[in-house]
């Protein structure tokens, strides 16, 4: 690892004539040279490669689905013939009303209210299994606000981010996180002010949750119209909530 | 899968379609599992292993290098056993035995090639993801080619020399890191072994 400095002004094309064709010139004598600029570049690809990490993400999803699925069979399965027999005309029955009532919940509409509480009690499920591992990469303040959070202290939580957002005015994790808390004080206004912050950012790991939960204050404030096109464009993506987006764009009166 | 054609499949898994991969799930996934707990495996091994070899295949797709001659299911079938006898192979539990490759796969250099690029992907992912978040951030934005003063501001820092001074600082820490890990020195060995040219990885 002798390159680095080299490496990275040729790959940023600050390298003038002399310094261009000197690199290349050792990149034909030097194996070396050439496995770290194979990595370099690399690293970059791999940065930008999205796509491979939505499709992990895809497949995680469809597996939990799967599992899921097969647990329901096991469970519909036993005992000896009229065992079964009668489980199957129970389990028909009951599937039969369980369809029934979920065509119902699907196509009944509900109230902004009803939708906001249905949805914000998958965020703690969100919350550890997405979140939570990240701990170890962030900032300590920041760390310690997410701690906060996740014990349910959303003041405390909220102050600890305002702190932060004092220093770092652009950290879209810590507004992201902000925004949440917010929503758990019932402070709508600034839940929204937190998320659209978010959202202008360029990039941010946290806009597509942003956009989310968004949705839910644009709901929960009863600004249904504002919801349904966030919602639609939310459908539309390739984002992990495109599925309930649909689902509550159905409900939305 | 005879529920697809082929074309079918690929445009499918092309655009990530949900449905699609929740029907290879039902359909291959058992086997998958059966296979990989009769050889030294438990079900973590055949969830992780059926996952690479589905982003395998997808890689293959997006690079428009997939070529299926026989069935779906025996093609993803000689993928996983190709990459659970490797990583038999890495765990040191498969020594003195040939790899025996499946005849439905007739790209094994091709396989080994898109195996080695996907492995060596997954770590210097791991690694990056190690990095604290300003660092990832950091990265991504100059690999993104944000202009240098856009990144200084949405940083919070105080000038740009700075910004490229941390660019650098987490940039020789990640690749320090990859390069120094013993799985990215056995990969290099293997791209080597399999091609005596430098790895284009």
């Amino acid at each position: 690892m002798k390159h680095l400095d080299r490496i990275q002004k040729y790959l940023d094309g600050k390298m003038n004539e002399s310094e261009l064709k000197k690199f290349r010139s050792d990149l034909q004598k030097d194996p070396e040279l050439v496995e770290e600029l194979d990595l370099h570049r690399s690293v970059n690809e791999t940065v930008l490669s999205t796509d491979e990490i939505r499709f992990r993400k895809k497949l995680e999803e469809a597996y939990k689905t799967y599992k899921i699925d097969g647990h329901k069979e096991n469970t519909s399965v036993s005992g000896n013939r009229t065992k079964l027999k009668r489980t199957i005309v129970f389990s028909s029955a009951l599937m039969i009303t369980l369809l029934f009532l979920f065509i119902l919940s699907e196509f009944r509409k509900q109230s902004n209210d009803e939708i906001f509480e249905a949805n914000l009690i998958s965020f703690s499920q969100d919350f550890t299994s997405r979140f939570q591992p990240e701990f170890a990469n962030q900032d300590q303040d920041l760390q310690e606000g997410i701690k906060l959070f996740v014990d349910g202290k959303y003041s405390d939580a909220s102050r600890v981010f305002h702190q932060f957002l004092g220093q770092n005015p652009d950290n879209t994790e810590a507004s992201f996180y902000n925004g949440l808390c917010m929503v758990f004080l019932n402070e709508f206004g600034n839940a929204i002010s937190a998320f659209e912050f978010v959202l202008a950012a360029p990039y941010s790991y946290y806009q597509e949750y942003a956009s989310w939960y968004l949705a839910l204050c644009y709901i929960k404030t009863n600004n249904t119209e504002v919801a349904k096109s966030l919602l639609k464009e939310i459908s539309g993506n390739d984002s992990s909530f495109s599925d309930k987006a649909r689902r509550i764009l159905r409900k939305l009166r | 899968m005879n529920k697809y054609e082929i074309p079918e499949l690929i445009d499918a898994l092309k655009k990530e379609d949900n449905r699609v991969l929740l029907d290879i799930y039902r359909i291959h996934f058992p086997e998958a599992r059966h296979y990989i707990m009769a050889n030294s495996g438990n079900v973590f091994d055949a969830e992780d292993i059926f996952q690479d070899a589905m982003l395998l295949i997808y890689l293959k797709i997006k690079r428009n290098s997939l070529q299926i001659n026989s069935g779906f299911g025996s093609y993803l079938g000689g993928i996983i056993r190709f990459l659970w006898l490797k990583e038999l192979e890495r765990k040191r539990k498969y020594f003195g035995k040939e790899l025996q490759l499946e005849d439905s796969i007739n790209d094994h250099s091709d396989l080994l090639e898109d195996y080695i690029r996907m492995e060596k992907r997954k770590l210097i992912l791991e690694h990056f993801l190690e990095l604290g978040s300003d660092c990832q951030k950091l990265i991504h934005l100059f690999v993104n080619e944000t202009p240098v003063d856009r990144i200084t501001s949405l940083m919070g820092f105080s000038t740009d020399q700075y910004t490229r001074n941390r660019r650098k600082v987490c940039k020789e820490r990640l690749v320090r890191a990859i390069w120094e890990n013993p799985r990215f020195k056995e990969l290099k060995n293997e791209a080597f072994r399999q091609d005596t040219k430098v790895p284009r990885w």
